[in-house]
């Protein structure tokens, strides 16, 4: 079966639409992460997720007896573990002689452990509990199984992501760039600390269902770290980021679709990776070949008479 | 208050900090007259940036009051400005000199507003005085040591406040921008600003500076050059290890 | 005695895994264990296809290559300069770990290896694959194969500590020692690897993660020297994996979640009652402030000279509830004294001499 047979399918475009639509919210977010130098820090939040995920899973069929797995009520549940998982792991570095590596690990064992457990446990339960079979796809993605109730939610969520960062972008652009500066400047650190952190976790949970708790990171830090090599202006590298992410998620989704049993997830961070090579080695400038070029031509040319000043 | 008394530019009284056991600042107390351009030396670990930090209310403070001309600068940030050390950010950030500069005038914009044409005029106002609006486009990872000051420079001119904080605006930079960086703190100060600058290089301090702050985790001396900085408070500063290319400094 | 051996290779990979796990906590790259857990399987995978056979053991060293591959391809990413390595390490792991997906899901080697075992591992039935040689049966396969990756470890730390040490707490002195730093790091990222490879198998990825970091992040919390963190995360290590595996009998479901969930409550545990965990920590830090406070008060006085209680407080730039609470303290404890109408304050008589 051919492309455009594949793309005129109603579901296959819902699902293209919400993996696009996935890689463009995490691309963008993940910028600010990648600039702080945390982006491992995405990795944590979307492990830890899966605890959130499962736990309102649990909670919500404990409450009323049937259990919900609709983003709707799953969403909170990451936000929740998301944040927690990361506020620890914050204060550990902040307390203790750990520093921020160790305190990141100890989280993510702690909450994705704590999310395999609980998961395993509500598999075991008998009589079962309906719906549970799915929660197995937030572990590696099942991009297939959007719905168009699921893609609404990523829109709407992504649409809040995008007006907060156009209305604080001014504060979010100084605060990653020079936070004592900031402060010095009135804008609370905290305030915008549990901002970035805040949507970064909104760009991990959108994700996670299409591309699994385990691969989330490298839409968060991949598309981020082509694009940054093709500009040198922070709106710019955004806006190439989405870009980015979104023709990973919609070309993943598409050829997740013309190959039976290839999984979305996978396809969508390779192609990821594929554009962050292609931008390491031929990006104007920053890129391996243009430096290479650019020493070999400075070699040519006769030596400055004077020393370089600083 | 009744009878009229002339305001101190900056007042700063108890100022302590504390990272965990001992205090890295104590007990603070600072003065300085409106047009006063004060030098902070002190040993490593003195707490030097620690007291403009606190001053500007960026580190959390155990106690202390300060007042610019006689209102707290947490309530009314216009008159403050700060230059932090140049290595404490990431050159590599994907921004132009302008937008940098342009920074300067996102504390009286307040939340949500965007910058627009009369602030970006401001900044190109401040290169200018700097010596730098050629490079106003410019990606700042492209800068060199002394062009990078220069930025934080405009900046913090910007910010058109009544007192400077600068954390080692001199440090690693050419001869040529030490120049116009001292030139640059006489003019401000010519225009009644107010400078507090954390200093390294001891020899230079007479040259540059008219005031003194001798800070070793508490506040030793305040005063001019003349009174305070001389080789027995510094002797005593650095506990007797001021190198001796120290100019012998007048005595009082 | 399935029982026994279960126990046993979860007790070996413990130990191994918290061992070579100190050394990245200490040296700050915790998270490398996350790297290499998720790259090295398309390692097992790549192996698996050309070897075609399961039980060789030459199958651990191909996959430890690529365990070594990708610290190779960090660090030349990170030696572009234009990306840092936390990124690096963020685009190289989910590409690799998506290869190995990809090559499992389509199934081009026959490959019997399903998602969940690549996240928990498959401890329950690790006993049931032995090792036989020439007949023999000398036990579970994965028993030696994380005896070998625990051996390796303990060579490594007892033939070049001195050097592990130095390259750890001080890389640079390490070079100017005439140590060759790059190499003793890659040959030990090298066991490192072949560590993960060997536990991941009966550990599965998560749990590999967990007692590397967990354990050494708890037993930093208690003690100071190196020699005490690789023995306290050892205990640590093993006392997670007897705990998660009686869970997972408890339960009966598979233990790698609730051994990396006991290895996280040790932490937590750590973390809660450690002299440098954060309530000893905290009660110290407050203790200290307060001491300030009080001194601060004292400092604000001269003996024999009282001061209105407004103008101190005010220098002090204290709410009115604060500074009343550190003077009635002080009153106590250090000598201060207001007068009757409590409108002004002084150090009383003795306070100035000592």
């Amino acid at each position: 079966m051919s492309w455009p047979w594949v793309a005129l399918d109603p579901t296959l475009i819902v699902v293209a639409a919400g993996t696009s639509a996935v890689g463009a919210v995490s691309g963008a977010l993940g910028c600010f992460a990648y600039l702080r130098r945390q982006g491992l820090v995405g990795d944590v939040v979307s492990h830890s997720a899966l605890l959130g995920v499962v736990g309102a899973f649990v909670l919500t069929h404990a409450v009323t007896g049937s259990a919900s797995r609709s983003l709707a009520v799953l969403v909170p549940g990451a936000l929740l573990a998301g944040t927690a998982a990361l506020m620890l792991a914050r204060s550990v570095s902040i307390r203790t002689r750990l520093k921020d590596d160790a305190s990141l690990g100890v989280m993510l064992s702690i909450f994705f452990g704590g999310g395999l457990f609980l998961l395993r446990w509500v598999q075991r339960q008998s009589p079962p509990i309906p719906g549970h079979t799915g929660l197995e796809d937030y572990i590696f993605g099942m991009a297939a199984a959007m719905t168009r109730a699921d893609l609404w939610m990523i829109l709407a969520l992504g649409g809040c992501a995008t007006v907060a960062l156009l209305l604080l972008w001014k504060e979010l652009k100084v605060f990653t760039f020079d936070p004592d500066f900031s402060r010095s400047l009135g804008f609370p650190a905290r305030l915008l600390d549990s901002l970035t952190m805040a949507l970064l976790v909104m760009g991990v949970v959108i994700g996670i269902q299409t591309v699994g708790v385990i691969l989330m990171i490298a839409l968060l830090v991949t598309p981020a770290a082509a694009a940054r090599q093709w500009t040198s202006r922070l709106s710019t590298m955004v806006l190439l980021a989405a870009t980015f992410g979104a023709g990973a998620g919609a070309g993943g989704a598409l050829m997740s679709a013309s190959e039976a049993g290839l999984p979305t997830g996978p396809v969508v961070v390779l192609l990821a990776t594929a554009t962050f090579v292609v931008s390491l080695l031929l990006a104007p400038r920053r890129g391996v070949i243009a430096r290479a070029q650019s020493r070999r031509a400075m070699r040519d040319l006769p030596p400055p008479a004077a020393g370089r000043t600083s | 208050m009744i009878e009229r008394v002339e305001q101190p530019a900056l007042e700063v009284e108890g100022l302590t900090v504390t990272y965990g056991r001992e205090p890295a600042l104590w007990n603070a107390d600072l003065r300085l007259g409106q047009g006063a351009l004060a030098a902070v030396v002190g040993p490593n670990g003195a707490g030097k940036s620690t007291l403009l930090k606190a001053a500007l209310g960026v580190v959390p403070r155990v106690s202390g009051r300060v007042r610019v001309l006689g209102v707290d600068p947490a309530r009314k940030r216009r008159l403050v400005a700060y230059v932090p050390q140049r290595s404490s950010v990431d050159w590599d950030f994907p921004t132009s000199v302008l937008d940098v500069v342009t920074m300067g005038t996102y504390g009286r914009l307040g939340w949500f507003r965007r910058p627009g044409r009369s602030e970006r005029a401001a900044a190109m106002q401040a290169l200018e005085q700097m010596e730098m609006a050629d490079l106003a486009g410019r990606q700042i990872a492209e800068l060199s040591g002394g062009q990078q000051q220069r930025v934080f420079l405009a900046r913090a001119l910007v910010q058109d406040a009544e007192v400077y904080f600068m954390d080692e605006p001199f440090a690693g930079v050419d001869a040529v921008t030490e120049q116009s960086i001292a030139s640059l703190m006489g003019r401000l100060a010519q225009h009644g600003k107010t400078i507090l600058s954390v200093h390294h290089d001891l020899a230079t301090v007479p040259r540059y500076f008219e005031h003194a702050v001798l800070l070793n985790r508490a506040v030793q001396a305040v005063g001019t050059v003349k009174e305070v900085f001389h080789r027995s408070n510094l002797d005593r500063l650095y506990g007797g290890r001021v190198p001796a290319d120290v100019p012998e400094l007048a005595s009082v | 005695m399935i029982e026994f051996w279960t126990l046993a290779i979860a007790a070996v990979t413990a130990l191994a895994c918290a061992l070579s796990g100190s050394f990245l906590v200490l040296k700050r790259e915790a998270l490398v264990s996350e790297g290499l857990a998720h790259a090295v399987l398309p390692g097992i995978v790549i192996a698996y296809a050309l070897l075609g056979d399961r039980t060789s053991p030459l199958l651990l060293v191909g996959a430890a290559a690529m365990g070594l591959v990708m610290i190779l391809m960090v660090q030349a990413i990170r030696r572009t300069g234009v990306v840092d390595s936390t990124a690096s390490l963020g685009v190289v792991f989910p590409a690799l770990f998506s290869i190995g997906v990809l090559l499992t899901s389509l199934n081009l080697a026959g490959t019997h290896f399903h998602a969940d075992c690549i996240i928990e591992g498959n401890l329950a039935l690790a006993p049931l694959d032995r090792f036989v040689v020439g007949g023999h049966d000398l036990g579970p396969r994965a028993f030696w194969s994380v005896s070998t990756a625990l051996l390796l470890v303990c060579g490594f730390v007892l033939a070049l500590f001195k050097e592990l040490k130095v390259l750890t707490f001080d890389p640079e002195l390490a070079v100017s020692l005439g140590f060759r730093p790059g190499r003793v790091h890659v040959a030990w990222l090298a066991v490192v690897s072949f560590t993960v490879v060997a536990s991941f198998e009966a550990a599965g990825s998560i749990l590999v993660v967990a007692l590397m970091i967990a354990p050494p992040a708890a037993a930093i919390l208690w003690v100071d020297d190196v020699r005490h963190v690789l023995g306290l995360a050892g205990v640590f290590g093993l006392v997670s994996a007897f705990a998660g595996h009686e869970i997972g009998l408890a339960l009966d479901i598979a233990p790698a979640g609730p051994m990396a969930t006991s290895a996280g409550g040790l932490f937590l545990a750590s973390l809660a009652l450690a002299p440098r965990g954060v309530i000893v920590k905290g009660r110290a830090y407050r203790r200290s402030v307060a001491q300030m406070e009080e001194d601060l008060i004292a400092a604000r006085l001269q003996p024999g000279f009282p001061r209105p209680c407004e103008a101190v407080r005010s220098e002090l730039g204290w709410g009115l509830r604060r500074f009343e609470a550190v003077v009635a303290r002080a009153e106590s404890s250090a000598g201060l004294v207001r007068d009757v109408g409590a409108r002004t304050l002084h150090l009383s008589a003795g306070r100035g001499e000592n």
